[in-house]
This record gives C-alpha cells, sequence and structure tokens, in this order.
C-alpha cells in the first residue's frame, strides 16, 4: 500500500466513543469535546483522512454510536508552539507537529485502514506534559467546528 | 428533635436550597467546625456524582476509548477520590461557588478532571502518586496555556481562584 503524503487542506476524522466525559454536554446544548478524547499512550494520536475515505465519516464509525468529529491538517501544521521547558521556565525544546499517513493493513487485532495517519512531534514527544497541552489545542481545533457524525441519545 | 435527625433536617434544606454545588459556600456559618461529621456528608452529598464517575473507570477495559488507551489505573483513581476531596474543602474554605468537574480517564490511565468557565479551562490529571494541572486561556500554546504540579493545596486555592475569576 502507497503511502501518501497529507495535504494541507485535508480533512482529518477523529472517532468519539460514547462514552460520557469524552464529550461535555453544555448548557446551550451543544456539544464540546474533552482533551482526553485526543490521548494517545504513544503521543500519536489516531486520525483517518476524509479524502480516502471519500469525504464520508460514516467510514471513521466503528461502532454505529460513535461520534466523529474534525480537524484540518492545515489548523494542525500551525500549532508551531508546542515547547519543552526546564524547571525554571526557560524553552529547552521546540516541536513541530505533522500528521504521517500509516495505513493499517493485515495487522493482527486492528481492521484494515488504508486512510489511518498520526499526528506526532517531531521531535518525538518526550512526555506527558509536553503532549497534554498538544490535546487541548487538538481539542480546541475540533470544537471550532461542527460534529462531523453528532452523538446519539445524548443526556442533558 | 434529636442531633442526627436535626443535621439531616439542615443538611436536606440547605442542599434543596442552594444546591449541592454551593452547600459548602454557606456551611461555614452554620456547623461548628469541629463536627466532622457534618463536614463528611456535606463533602459526600456535594461529591456523590463525582465519586460514583469515578468508581465507574473502575470497570473500564483496555481500549475502552475505541483506540489503544490502557485501562484507567485504580491506584489513580483512589488518588483522584482523596485529591477531589481536599480541593472541594479548600474552594469551601474560601467561600467560593464549586462546580462540578468532567470526569474521564486518558489513554494513559490516569484519571482526568475537566473544568470549563467562561473562555477559561482547567484539566487536572491525576496519576497514582502525583497530579499535573493545565491551564487554558487561549489558543497559543507558549503563551496561554500553563502546567504544573497540582499536589500543593496552596496551588489547588491558586488555580479554582484563578478559574471563577
Amino acid at each position: 500500500m502507497y503511502i501518501i503524503p497529507v495535504d494541507d487542506v485535508e480533512t482529518l476524522y477523529r472517532r468519539i466513543r460514547h462514552v460520557e466525559g469524552l464529550y461535555v454536554v453544555q448548557a446551550d446544548g451543544t456539544v464540546r469535546v474533552s482533551s482526553a478524547a485526543f490521548s494517545d499512550p504513544l503521543f500519536r494520536p489516531s486520525v483517518d483522512r476524509a479524502e480516502l475515505f471519500h469525504n464520508d465519516p460514516k467510514k471513521a464509525q466503528r461502532d454505529p454510536s460513535d461520534g466523529v468529529v474534525s480537524i484540518v491538517a492545515r489548523d494542525v501544521r500551525s500549532i508551531d508552539t508546542v515547547m519543552q521547558n526546564d524547571k525554571a521556565g526557560k524553552i529547552i525544546q521546540t516541536f513541530d507537529v505533522d500528521i504521517e499517513h500509516v495505513p493499517i493493513l493485515n495487522d493482527p487485532t486492528l481492521p484494515d485502514n488504508p486512510a489511518h495517519a498520526e499526528i506526532y512531534t517531531n521531535p518525538y514527544c518526550p512526555n506527558k506534559s509536553v503532549f497534554r497541552k498538544l490535546a487541548e489545542r487538538l481539542a480546541q481545533l475540533a470544537n471550532e467546528r461542527p460534529w462531523e457524525i453528532e452523538l446519539i441519545s445524548l443526556s442533558m | 428533635m434529636a442531633n442526627g435527625e436535626l443535621s439531616d433536617h439542615i443538611m436536606a434544606s440547605i442542599v434543596s436550597f442552594y444546591g449541592s454545588s454551593e452547600v459548602l459556600s454557606y456551611s461555614s456559618p452554620q456547623f461548628p467546625v469541629d463536627d466532622a461529621s457534618i463536614v463528611e456528608r456535606i463533602v459526600k452529598e456535594a461529591l456523590k456524582e463525582t465519586r460514583t464517575k469515578l468508581r465507574n473507570l473502575l470497570t473500564w477495559s483496555a481500549g475502552w476509548n475505541g483506540f489503544d488507551s490502557l485501562a484507567p489505573n485504580p491506584d489513580a483513581v483512589l488518588h483522584a477520590e482523596n485529591w477531589i476531596v481536599r480541593l472541594f474543602l479548600e474552594v469551601a474554605d474560601v467561600g467560593l461557588t464549586w462546580i462540578q468537574p468532567n470526569v474521564i480517564a486518558d489513554a494513559n490511565g490516569d484519571v482526568v478532571f475537566e473544568w470549563w468557565y467562561g473562555k477559561k479551562k482547567l484539566t487536572v490529571y491525576i496519576e497514582d502518586e502525583s497530579a499535573e494541572y493545565v491551564q487554558v486561556w487561549g489558543t497559543n500554546i507558549h503563551s496561554e496555556m500553563s502546567n504544573g504540579d497540582a499536589e500543593p493545596i496552596s496551588t489547588c486555592r491558586s488555580l479554582w481562584l484563578w478559574l471563577v475569576s
């Protein structure tokens, strides 16, 4: 399978399981996604490339109850303020944020997914503290856009 | 009326009038400082929903988020229960309004509390032996987000003052 570079204009889907806490229903009825929805143990949150799913967010669902949010590749790459500070607050490292196409094929546990991609930092994110702020920004970007597929049967 | 019944009556009245989120704001003049059992009951009532959500985390398996997340760490959940009580009491001590947190885990098995207040957001990650906060007041990670150790009680107080001010 070919690795196809991710273009700036591409939309990226992120699946949100229907698990209370991954989203918050606000007083006005809008639904906000938690920064925890972008957490990843290897600091490389998975997304699906809309273009390779023919812009059909349903293809990003694993379960019909899953919601789907989206972000734009350019906005992700525009995050240029990920930094690591020392204890005195001095900047010791800055990080670029990018998206890598990582198609899944013949994995022993995961279903094939030619649209799979991962958000990552360069250099590699060194710890949770650095990644947690990136997760906040990714959630902000998702919350600036309408849900591609809203979660069904949300309790207020 | 027996002391126990009187306490129940006062508790029920206050909770129904102010709502559990504000009980502690009004509790100081109502109860003797040394009446630990009444304070404990107020804490239990105000944090009932939060503690239920925390205990629910213990039923989640690895992969609960639909990706490769770890199961919530039981030691982190226990730590989170203690931490949120400390924060609640601190908020009550300074007479500020309590806001119920969003409760979730992250992919590492840590517990996550989140609060939103206007354009400000406070996220606290609880691990088995540590707690870290992330303050957010804008989109610039470097200049409008801040993080640090959320264990010291003085920090908890400052964070809450910042959030609700």
